[in-house]
């Protein structure tokens, strides 16, 4: 009895390396671990000698851990992309990992912890809660392991926890994606803000910086009014701000799902001629919808340079070259004209990243 | 005939301590496989992070166990944490309470909470403890986003951190300030279970109200009492546990909970406790809270995706009962052939 038990535990082990641990070796793996079903001891150090020699080639140190927000979405894999471009491009070991969920916080903290005591060279984090991730850093602190972040910052007055923070200035952004509307639109129009959860900083800085520029412009803001990044409830919250404002000229959104949302519940009423809808993000979702001719732009991030910029950051903190604390990764407006450039751009890019 | 008896106590005493060994044995394969297939895994600091990582759950694993005990669950513990924890912050931190104060109101609050989720069952007569913890996991989650505005609560004192972020030595780089006192905590806390379950009489009333709950309101158990209890306790443990991750993360925030009754569940599952109630150790639970965490930073050092994480200790769930299923039939048809011999 004894025997199975050993025999079904490291035959699970093994189909789990053998299901991710790589390329090449693949299939021998799996066969190991059918062969440990059978004869239990001959056929553990076998396969342990296998995994152990995956594991230790590395002479120098250059492995980097990529820490996500999480891994399921387009964007997080357009980051994946970039991250693994870079490592390609010098020579490092760039592994990406994440939690199931982005709200995974605690998850996303032991990641970090295991990473350092994995001895990896540097660590690229994209925060999933600014507040809660800064115990973590401060691990990789103590153990001179140095961290890149991307994406969001951390929520502390410490910036030594971090060499350098790589993310869009969403203040700015806001108030871009607000501009090219104002180009659109006569002063006196209506316009109103969908926005994420009330206190989630990114979304009130692109609230923020969108508010100010249609307000310095004499467009006047009906509404500011969350659906929580939820393309549900965008549907309802756009329903209920046309019914008491029907001549609405455009609506801003600060995330593609959102805008997607409310294109439906303008759809529903007939007033998707009349009302211009601007998302943010870039998803793949909203290009194709922009594509068809149905949103009217996103405000694109660019995922892909900020995996490559946090990667290459890391290498240079790595081989002792200078880095700038703040990096501001550009962003881009997609409408109708340029958006089988963009979307172009980004295939070759995943492309090359194999994904 | 008295060869039988004592083949039969010999097979009892064999499936008993092998029952006993089962998960602890699973737990040292994989820590020797892991030590195999990553250098890092067998280090001082590794093994004492891990420690760390377990010792939250370690405590809910605990919460956990009772209800499963007297054939109940709940559903409600991973949120039943996080309000505790979040009520501790809003006091210690937004209307600057003593942070002793604050303490013994997290676990005030989680015994409350718990109390709740006992009465629903016994006072409320509502049918299954799965639906009234379910019901009140919603509110409990609901309640965490409110108070909070949906944003953690950070900066906490350092009393209420301390058992979740000290070391046993300030100076880190001796052994002892390597071990995290939360783990020590769970420790304890496990051997005052064991003692509790097995040396007094509530926690021999638990294992009785679940082997047969019937039988046990005839031998005179206010059975009601245990089981309103379990839950009250359960709700403390959610509480502790609260309190260690919140000094661990150094904030207290609203989603914190979010699906750790599965990991609490599957540790006693996978710890040998049965799910019908009346069957299960301590030291089985103990097992499989560190089998689920070992496992987590063994996957992570190997650098394996979340998603894949996640079917493993599914796949690990299952293949725990089987063998269990697989090893009580054994036994039968081993005893019921040595019958027939005779």
């Amino acid at each position: 009895m004894k025997k199975r038990i050993l025999a079904v535990i490291v035959s699970l082990t093994l189909l789990v390396l053998a299901g991710c641990g790589g390329s090449g070796s693949e299939e021998k793996e799996t066969t190991a671990a059918e062969t440990t079903a059978a004869e239990t001891t001959a056929a553990e150090t076998t396969a342990a000698e296998t995994t152990a020699g995956d594991a230790g080639a590395d002479t120098e140190n250059k492995n980097i851990s990529v820490i996500l927000m999480a891994t399921n979405s387009d964007y997080w894999h357009m980051v994946e992309a970039g991250a693994k471009i870079a490592g390609a491009e010098f020579g490092y070991n760039v592994t990406v990992i994440g939690p199931n969920s982005e709200s995974d916080s605690v998850g996303q903290s032991n990641m970090v912890q295991d990473a350092v005591n994995n001895k990896v060279a540097a660590i690229v984090l994209a925060p999933n809660e600014p507040k809660v991730l800064v115990n973590a850093t401060q691990y990789a602190k103590d153990a001179d392991v140095p961290v890149i972040i991307i994406d969001t910052n951390l929520d502390t007055d410490d910036d030594t926890l971090y060499e350098s923070f790589i993310g869009t200035n969403n203040y700015a952004a806001g108030k871009a994606a607000a501009e090219y509307l104002i180009e659109r639109l006569e002063p006196g129009d209506k316009v109103a803000i969908i926005r994420g959860l009330v206190g989630q900083n990114q979304h009130d800085n692109r609230s923020n910086g969108a508010q100010e520029a249609f307000e310095a412009n004499d467009i006047e803001v009906v509404a500011i009014q969350p659906a929580d990044s939820d393309r549900g409830k965008a549907v309802n919250v756009m329903q209920n701000i046309l019914q008491n404002n029907p001549d609405l000229k455009a609506v801003y959104c600060t995330n593609d799902e959102m805008a997607l949302g409310a294109y439906q519940a303008l759809e529903g009423m007939q007033l998707q001629d009349q009302v211009l809808t601007m998302g943010f993000d870039g998803s793949f979702g909203a290009l194709d919808s922009i594509e068809a001719g149905k949103l009217t732009g996103s405000l694109a991030q660019k995922p892909i340079d900020e995996g490559y910029l946090g990667v290459v950051a890391a290498i240079n903190v790595i081989e002792g070259k200078p880095v700038e604390k703040n990096v501001e990764n550009g962003f881009e407006i997609v409408d109708k004209d340029n958006v089988a450039d963009f979307k172009a751009d980004i295939d070759s890019r995943m492309e090359e990243a194999g994904k | 005939m008295s060869n039988t008896t004592s083949n039969r106590s010999k097979l009892e005493a064999i499936k008993q301590g092998f029952g006993k060994a089962g998960p602890v044995i699973a737990l040292i394969i994989l820590c020797i496989f892991l030590s195999i297939a990553n250098p890092n895994f067998l280090t001082v600091t590794n093994i004492l992070s891990v420690a760390g990582q377990a010792s939250y759950s370690g405590f809910l694993a605990l919460g956990m166990m009772v209800c499963i005990l007297t054939a109940g669950i709940d559903l409600s513990i991973g949120f039943t944490m996080t309000l505790s924890s979040v009520i501790m912050a809003t006091l210690a931190v937004k209307m600057q309470v003593s942070p002793f104060i604050s303490l013994l109101m997290a676990i005030v609050s989680g015994a409350i909470l718990g109390l709740i989720n006992g009465l629903l069952l016994t006072a409320g007569k509502l049918p299954h403890p799965f639906i009234s913890t379910m019901g009140t996991q919603n509110i409990y989650k609901g309640l965490s986003l409110v108070i909070t505005g949906a944003t953690p609560i950070a900066g906490l004192p350092a009393l209420i951190r301390w058992p979740g972020a000290a070391f046993l030595s300030s100076n880190r780089d001796t052994f002892l300030g390597k071990i995290p006192v939360s783990f020590v905590l769970m420790v304890i806390m496990f051997i005052i279970f064991s003692v509790f379950l097995n040396y007094t009489t509530l926690g021999r009333h638990i294992y009785a109200v679940g082997g047969n709950i019937e039988t046990a309101k005839l031998s005179g158990i206010n059975v009601n009492f245990v089981r309103t209890s379990v839950y009250v306790i359960s709700g403390i443990m959610a509480a502790m546990g609260g309190i260690i991750l919140a000094g661990r993360t150094d904030s207290a925030y609203p989603l914190s909970g979010l699906l750790l009754e599965n990991d609490a569940i599957a540790s006693v599952i996978i710890g040998g406790t049965s799910f019908f109630g009346g069957k299960g150790t301590v030291l089985g639970t103990f097992s499989g809270v560190l089998l689920i965490a070992v496992l987590r930073n063994g996957l992570n050092l190997l650098n394996v995706n979340a998603d894949i994480q996640t079917v493993v200790i599914g796949a690990v769930i299952i293949i725990a009962v089987f063998i269990d299923v697989v090893r009580s039939g054994a036994f039968t048809s081993v005893r019921r052939k040595r019958k027939a011999q005779t």
